[in-house]
């Protein structure tokens, strides 16, 4: 084997995977694979069961938890409710959501470090930020299982259509972006209904068509004007949830708007619930949301700032495939740019954290210490503040306070001080430049993770 | 972050009790000579340029500066992140349409500030400052570029230039640059990750000071550490890891002694913005001899989408800790004649939407506090009448922010600001400081 495929499988393993695993190079280099059929074989992977992984799963049982079938934790569970419901009740909502969220987050951790389809686990940290939501808002930490379990896993490696509908019927983002209460304005006068709905005259609510339009398809540059993100805006009104008691994704013909529009220069077609499905569907192919995809993955495997050439390659494979995620990540990741050694990609707090312990062989069971560590470094699943996700680029993630951060946690590691959490046997890759002598083993391994080598993926 | 933290440590508070290599605090008076005699030669003011003479007084400000009376003066920005409404900060209840336009957002027991523009009433803690003339509030300002993306209104607003995507520094970068650097402290963001309006320089973020430090290392550990990051070159991981090293041996220079026991705070409430926490960081910052010069704090959760409430509920809330934070900064912090300013990128749309909270729209507010300011109403108070509204919906921007910055700046460093702060841009004059118009 060349050594350009060998440095080539090295980064696969740094960059589309949370870090080599002891030996794991070693092996593939053994038997001569090239990248193309390692990735093959990683998608493979992500349809075949992972026993040992569900093993490690099994201390999150909320990961199972169903919101509509828990009346007595979810009846509160509506946003519309969170000013209504009793301060028990609140409370009770509160100290389950949180629960939740820490089991939520936790597994996204056991995930990363454990599970062996590790490039499908990769898509789910990629989409997790591209679709984010934060688990914070709301009731929305309550609604994450769902969003983890039937949104992100299923769809991690299938089509963007699929993805970008099902995450626009999630009661998770349907809340986080506040459009399970976008309605048409009502018309004037009393309604018999009126004394159940929420309170005001009603009306559309932005947020989500924007971030719609902005983050999720078009992006910023993507050519949609304010004009479009209202009328986006009005083709979603009736998107919402069966009920206050029952947060599952329902279509209310009588809050859409069911007057014409036009989104883009074009009418959107069909009517009622079909409209938005079309929209989806047409803001799925469109050239701007190929290029915005593009460059948002070439970042993520690439380079901060990508050649413009790969992403204009990924983009028309985007394009021709039909939003194959799976056909886009094999033209990226086989591309000469992705395997170019000059293109250094900064790991963040996650990626650092993750690679220090599938690099030495160590194991987590995904508890709260493990999240605080993490929490101090700033990267925490379902924790990202705004829609945007975490920033992929490594200026957001290098100041001297953090570079403290990271060698804490690197000793603390090294100590064994975080419970649940262990380093294996292996020595990381970057403690073999270092010179042994007068350094025990636990500060030699505590020194190569805090080093200037560890923080950059090969 | 904070929250984040929040999240997880009720349960594992154990882990955080004694960290190792935590800045440690102390309310001893610190020495803190060394840094004035090198900031006053640096601070005379330079040549006024091409500015006229009204520009150049407004700079300078009627009353001598804080650097000239030989204060170490201290420049505080808040950052709102999400586009606060600005109509709700300082509702123009004068306005004829106000309460029409407005709806149920509408505040009907806004605290008075003057013409017809008032304060909310979660706003009380800063009657003081509006007492003592101290406050000046701006209305209808903010950034004229056009976009409602918070993403790219903030990346604009604190790099300083509108529409360039490509500048990679920010503006109190800019504006520091070539004034007195006394230490690696001089300025810094009080949270979890760097500002765009800080990047570009040897700025800090420390999310809580308390937890600054190494790690407890073996003298052979450190000096291997220390050689790995002493790369040269520019690399700005190794340049961050040198300034790491440096901020931790000033620290110990300034001897900076440790409490007997790290006094433990529970946060005043639960899941709320940290603000509070951050000015409270601040003091303790100063009080332990830090000489912080500039800083950048931060706040979150004005992304109103829905139930905004008015005097009560969830924003209310963020505006009392607004008040409370810049309140406490004035009472803690007064000797270092703090300047502060209270910036969001955008304001939201002045009617409700339908989940009665508001949408992404473009005018808001920004308060600027200190004991120079001309406390009073600046800028002008567009009609709220819906043929005035900013395309049919927003409060316009009558006043451009980088107006009231450049002023700040001049203020704050005691001359005008620095060429290149906000390229292109020629600053219209408005007086913040000098006598008070209440």
């Amino acid at each position: 084997m060349g050594s350009a495929s060998a440095f080539h499988l090295r980064r696969l393993l740094s960059r589309a995977t949370f870090g080599a695993r002891p030996g794991e190079l070693e092996k593939l280099l053994a038997e001569g694979l090239a990248p193309s059929a390692w990735l093959s074989a990683q998608f493979a992977r992500a349809e075949q069961p992972d026993p040992e992984l569900d093993r490690r799963l099994r201390v999150f049982p909320d990961l199972a938890f169903d919101p509509a079938a828990r009346f007595e934790e979810s009846r509160d569970m509506a946003p519309d409710a969170s000013l209504r419901a009793s301060e028990s009740a609140r409370k009770r909502l509160r100290v389950a959501a949180k629960r939740i969220t820490r089991q939520l987050a936790g597994a996204r951790i056991v995930r990363a470090v454990h599970g062996r389809a590790a490039l499908r686990e990769v898509m789910i940290d990629f989409w997790s930020n591209h679709f984010s939501v934060f688990a914070r808002k709301g009731p929305v930490g309550a609604l994450l299982p769902h969003y983890q379990r039937d949104v992100l896993e299923v769809h991690a490696l299938g089509r963007f259509e699929d993805l970008l509908v099902e995450v626009a019927r999630s009661p998770a983002m349907l809340v986080y972006l506040d459009n399970w209460n976008s309605t048409a304005p009502r018309p004037p006068g009393p309604s018999r209904r009126r004394r159940r709905e929420p309170r005001g005259r009603g009306g559309i609510n932005e947020n989500y068509a924007r971030e719609l339009l902005e983050l999720h398809t078009l992006g910023v540059n993507g050519g949609y004007t304010q004009d479009d993100v209202r009328e986006v805006a009005r083709v979603f009104t009736g998107w919402s949830l069966v009920g206050r008691h029952d947060p599952r994704f329902a279509f209310h013909e009588r809050h859409h708007d069911t007057g014409p529009k036009r989104v883009l220069g074009e009418r959107v077609r069909g009517r009622g619930v079909e409209e938005g499905r079309n929209l989806l569907a047409r803001l799925s192919h469109q050239p701007a949301t190929a290029h915005h995809i593009a460059s948002g993955l070439a970042q993520r495997f690439v380079a901060d700032d990508p050649p413009r050439a790969l992403v204009e390659r990924v983009a028309k494979r985007f394009l021709a495939s039909g939003g194959e995620i799976r056909a886009v990540l094999r033209e990226l990741l086989l591309s000469p740019e992705f395997a170019d050694p000059a293109h250094r990609k900064l790991k963040t707090p996650l990626r650092f954290a993750v690679s220090a312990l599938r690099e030495t062989g160590g194991e987590t069971d995904g508890g709260a210490p493990f999240l605080m560590a993490l929490s101090r470094l700033g990267e925490v699943p379902f924790f990202a503040r705004t829609p945007a996700g975490f920033p992929e680029e490594a200026g957001h993630w290098i100041d001297p306070g953090a570079t403290l951060e990271r060698m804490k946690l690197a000793f603390a590691l090294s100590r064994g001080e975080i419970r649940g959490t262990r380093l294996g046997a292996s020595l990381p890759k970057a403690a073999a430049s270092l010179s042994s002598r007068s350094l025990a083993r636990d500060e030699r391994v505590a020194v190569a993770l805090a080093s200037p080598e560890f923080q950059w993926t090969t | 972050m904070d929250d984040m933290n929040r999240h997880f440590q009720r349960q594992h508070s154990s882990e955080r009790e004694h960290p190792n290599g935590t800045l440690p605090l102390t309310r001893r008076a610190m020495l803190r000579a060394g840094g004035l005699s090198l900031l006053a030669s640096a601070l005379t003011p330079g040549p006024m340029g091409w500015l006229d003479a009204g520009v150049a007084r407004a700079f300078t400000g009627g009353p001598r500066s804080s650097a000239q009376r030989g204060v170490d003066p201290l420049l505080v920005v808040i950052f709102l992140r999400g586009g606060a409404d600005g109509l709700h900060l300082a509702p123009p209840a004068g306005d004829p349409h106000y309460a029409r336009v407005r709806e149920s957002l509408a505040l009907d027991d806004a605290l008075s500030f003057a013409g017809p523009v008032g304060l909310h009433p979660k706003l009380a803690s800063l009657k003081d400052l509006v007492a003592e003339g101290n406050l000046a509030v701006i209305h209808a300002v903010g950034s004229h570029h056009p976009t409602r993306s918070h993403f790219e209104a903030q990346d604009f607003m604190e790099a300083g230039e509108p529409a360039n995507a490509r500048v990679l520094d920010g503006w109190m970068t800019r504006a520091l640059r070539g004034s007195a650097k006394t230490n690696v402290f001089a300025s810094l963001a009080l949270a979890s990750e760097l500002p765009q309006s800080l990047r570009g320089s040897g700025s800090f973020a420390i999310a809580d000071p308390r937890d600054f430090g190494l790690p407890r290392v073996s003298p052979a550990a450190r000096q291997i550490l220390e050689a790995l990051y002493a790369g040269g070159g520019d690399d700005p991981l190794e340049s961050a890891g040198r300034r790491a090293f440096d901020a931790v041996e000033e620290m110990k220079a300034l001897r900076v002694e440790p409490t007997a026991r790290r006094r433990r705070r529970r946060p005043r409430r639960a899941g709320r913005a940290g603000l509070v926490d951050a000015a409270r960081h601040l003091a303790e910052l100063d009080a332990a001899g830090v000489p912080v010069r500039a800083v950048a704090l931060e706040s979150s959760g004005w992304d109103t989408h829905s139930h905004q409430g008015t005097a009560e509920g969830p924003m209310a809330r963020s505006v009392e800790d607004l008040g409370d934070a810049m309140a406490s900064i004035f009472s803690s912090l007064g000797h270092r004649d703090p300047t502060l300013v209270v910036m969001t990128e955008f304001g939201r749309t002045v009617r409700p939407n339908g989940s009665g909270g508001t949408d992404h729209g473009h005018g808001s507010v920004m308060f600027v506090a200190g004991r120079s300011v001309a406390g009073g109403l600046f800028g002008a108070t567009p009609s709220l009448r819906a043929n005035d509204l900013y395309e049919g919906r927003d409060l316009a921007v009558t006043t451009d922010y980088r107006s009231v910055l450049c002023e700040v700046i001049g203020h704050h460093l005691g001359g005008d600001p620095p060429p290149g702060v906000f390229p292109g841009f020629r600053p219209v004059p408005l007086g913040l400081f000098g006598s008070s118009r209440a």
